[in-house]
């Protein structure tokens, strides 16, 4: 798919001059109405783009978690700041986990389900990848525990009559 | 190898469903602690941050379910459409959670930063509050010390006083120049010595007199370093106007028991050279009868003879060194006796009242004693009214709480009998007043007065353990008021024998009498007398030898009479040696001053007989005759 180009702007005369921003506005409108082509950047992301996008929120997820990680380091074992931590693991295997199934839903493993009726009703795991593959689809069982570790550090937290130091 | 997919589909729809609730609690807690402490801005952040994951999990959850419901509903197509907004709302929530990711420690720190500024600040606030304390400590000891404390600063400003101060010099004000204040000068005071304290680090005392005030002060100046490093004097007054005051009363007493001292050694001899002049003119005047001339003479003698003893009988009084011949007296029967007297005395420009309390209580005191003081005021206020006035003589029952004696200084509580005498005539200045107690002060001229009346009131009324004060001002008369103790106890009837009679022809006897005298000329004399009126006389110029004469006369002696005063065993001393020997022996003690060997306060004690010398033979005789026939 060709990138779509801005129309060239020359100019006649000997000595060039800078163009002014009403041309260039005008030549722009004027172009975008008279010689159409596929606008990209305002239609829904689907496909790999919006896959990309989708595994860069992932990666900056992780990566907001592993700065979280690094520093509570520092809080030792303060009330809640354990269950926090177990918390910031468990959100890290949960994203490295959904970022692979994410990449792989458009790979050659996604090709493996049975569809029967116009529904999945099954996975034929070829290899070690096909299982990950199939295991990654189970993320709630690390996303819950996940979750359940911030509800009991915020538990403690809340509880906890002692001032944050 | 086929594994079913239907477990994939539960664990997604039932885990959405979870993580949804799960999510929901989680922010419910979350903006619970948040609320906990409003102020605390990462509570505040773990909220936002909780929120974050929170929408993620919801929308995610929200996501899912609508997408196997389409799935299972047959719609693919419907999801298809749906799914990169579910995606992107996904995405959009990790964005959040990074943005928030980042600010995790920022706000942490700030939450730290935030503790302890806020401990610091907490920690100022106490210290500043533990600092008033200790000011409010010290500003309360200094406002409650009674002595007036100020500092100066080198540049002659104040820069502290306490309340003291503030009450004497109520012109006191911080940063004002002291002499300003003090002194109201426009510059520092001559004497002023604040630079060579200041410079030779040295404390000084002195008296010091605030313009204010006409109290007497002890200034205390004292070279410190202020809080600010700069030098300063520290400045404490202390009120010694009481102290003064009791000083020169001291002084003054001093004075009187210097004057009392001489005159009780001056009386003993005096009163040792009068008696035999007054003894042997009267014994000359027996026998000169028939001539008239002669007769003049002794009178004389004898009239300037009593005049010298009258003289030191008054010194003795003003000195409280008298004898006290003490009784129950009813002062209002004294008053009016002496009234009747008085009356024929005055002028008839001058009108006397008395106002007597009815209930009058008695006391215990020397009624000759009385009478001197009540006619000696009398006299006075009849002097100080040469044009006439009125003199009133009140008496009444007094019970001071806790009143001050203006003579002596000394506080006096209870019950007491209040002889007042005032008159409306010229009355005193204050210097005056400040005198008239003093010995040989007088207002009224040499041929007038001797100087010793007031004086010889002072003392009568203070060995009586009574009290005077005196109200004066020129012009406006006089009053005295002469507190007496009441008598708390009737007086025994040996304290109030009274010595009567003066017919000579009874005072004959025949009975043995032991005469201790170291003055020979009284020994004569009353040797003399003693055999005239037919005693037996046994002589002694001393105890010792009295001692010995008693060993030999063994119980044949039936009076001793003893000087008081001797050299060597005095004769306390002597009768108590006697008296082992011999208890029911009779003893006549004589004296011109007895030093309080027999007295305490000038008042006998009540089984010792007593005869002041000078005495005239019938005196002497008629003493002996009433002790000798007493039992």
């Amino acid at each position: 798919m060709p990138f779509p180009s801005f129309p060239s702007v020359s100019t006649t005369s000997a000595q060039p001059e800078r163009p002014k921003i009403n041309n260039l506005l005008i030549t722009a409108i004027a172009a975008t109405v008279l010689s159409p082509v596929n606008g990209w950047a305002v239609q829904p992301h689907g496909g790999a783009e919006g896959l990309v996008s989708h595994e860069l929120g992932h990666l900056l997820f992780m990566l907001g978690i592993v700065i979280m990680l690094i520093k509570v380091r520092g809080y030792g074992r303060e009330t809640g700041w354990s269950a926090f931590t177990k918390f910031l693991w468990l959100a890290i295997v949960w994203n490295i986990l959904t970022f692979s199934s994410h990449w792989m839903d458009t790979g050659s493993a996604a090709d493996n389900f049975l569809i029967f009726d116009g529904q999945k009703t099954g996975f034929q795991i070829q290899n070690f990848l096909g299982l990950f593959y199939y295991l990654s689809k189970l993320d709630h069982l690390v996303l819950i525990p996940a979750l359940l570790y911030l509800l009991t550090a915020l538990k403690l937290w809340s509880r906890d009559v002692k001032e944050i130091s | 190898m086929i594994a079913p997919w239907w477990p994939i589909i539960t664990v997604d729809v039932l885990g959405s469903i979870t993580a949804f609730f799960i999510a929901i609690r989680c922010i419910h807690l979350s903006w619970g602690w948040s609320n906990k402490s409003p102020d605390d801005v990462f509570r505040h952040y773990a909220f936002m941050l909780t929120l974050a994951i929170g929408a993620f999990a919801i929308f995610r959850s929200f996501g899912h379910l609508v997408k196997q419901g389409l799935l299972f509903a047959g719609w693919p197509e419907t999801w298809q459409m749906i799914a990169p907004f579910s995606g992107a709302g996904n995405t959009m929530t990790f964005v959040t959670i990074f943005a928030f990711s980042i600010y995790f420690d920022r706000q942490r720190q700030v939450k730290l930063q935030i503790d302890q500024s806020t401990l610091a600040l907490a920690e100022a606030n106490a210290q500043k509050v533990e600092a008033q304390k200790s000011y409010d400590r010290l500003r309360s000891i200094f406002d409650g010390m009674e002595d007036a404390v100020y500092i100066v600063t080198e540049n002659y400003q104040i820069n502290f006083f306490n309340r003291k101060m503030q009450e004497l010099v109520p012109s006191m004000e911080l940063g004002k120049s002291c002499f300003a204040v003090l002194k109201e000068l426009a510059e520092p005071c001559e004497d002023c010595n604040l630079a060579s304290i200041l410079r030779e680090d040295k404390n000084i005392s002195r008296e010091f007199t605030f313009l204010s005030s006409d109290r007497k002060f002890n200034l205390l100046e004292i070279p410190m370093r202020w809080i600010d490093g700069t030098r300063v004097k520290l400045n404490v007054a202390r009120d010694i106007t009481f102290q003064k005051e009791l000083e020169e009363q001291l002084l003054h007493a001093q004075k009187l028991e210097s004057i009392g001292t001489l005159a009780g050694g001056i009386a003993h001899d005096i009163n040792n050279a009068l008696t035999p002049i007054l003894g042997y003119t009267e014994l000359a005047l027996l026998r000169a009868e028939d001539n008239e001339a002669l007769t003049n003479q002794l009178i004389e003698i004898k009239r300037c003879a009593k005049r010298s003893s009258e003289m030191i009988r008054r010194i003795l009084a003003f000195s409280k060194r008298q004898i006290l011949q003490t009784r129950e007296l009813d002062i209002n029967e004294l008053v009016k006796n002496i009234a009747k007297m008085f009356q024929s005395l005055m002028e008839e420009n001058i009108t006397l009242k008395l106002y007597l309390a009815e209930d009058l209580e008695r006391v215990s005191a020397d009624q000759s004693q009385i009478e001197q003081i009540i006619t000696n005021l009398a006299v006075n206020a009849r002097d100080a009214m040469p044009e006439g006035g009125t003199l009133m003589i009140e008496t009444m029952n007094v019970s001071t709480a806790d009143s001050i004696c203006l003579s002596c200084g000394e506080r006096f509580i209870g019950p007491y009998v209040l002889i007042v005498v005032s008159d409306s005539g010229a009355g005193m200045n204050e210097k005056i007043k400040e005198r008239i107690f003093e010995p040989y002060f007088t207002t009224k001229g040499n041929e007038k007065g001797t100087g010793l009346g007031l004086a010889m009131v002072h003392g009568i009324i203070h060995q009586h353990e009574g009290h005077i004060n005196l109200y004066t001002d020129e012009h406006m008369g006089t009053t005295v008021k002469i507190f007496i103790p009441t008598l708390t106890e009737k007086l025994s009837q040996e304290t109030e024998k009274v010595i009567d009679g003066t017919d000579t022809e009874s005072n004959y006897g025949s009975e043995t009498i032991l005469l201790v005298e170291d003055d020979e000329s009284v020994r004569k004399l009353a040797v003399t007398i003693l055999r005239k009126f037919g005693y037996q006389v046994i002589e002694a110029d001393s105890g010792e030898q009295a001692i010995e004469l008693v060993s030999t006369f063994n119980n044949t002696i039936d009076l001793i009479l003893t000087d008081v005063v001797m050299p060597g065993m005095n004769g306390k001393q002597l009768v108590g040696k006697i008296q082992a020997i011999f208890p029911k022996i009779h003893v006549l003690y004589m004296s011109g001053y007895t030093n309080n060997l027999i007295a305490s306060h000038g008042i006998l004690e009540p089984e010792i007989e007593f005869i002041q010398k000078p005495f005239v033979p019938s005196e002497l005789t008629n003493k002996i005759h009433t002790i000798l026939h007493s039992n």
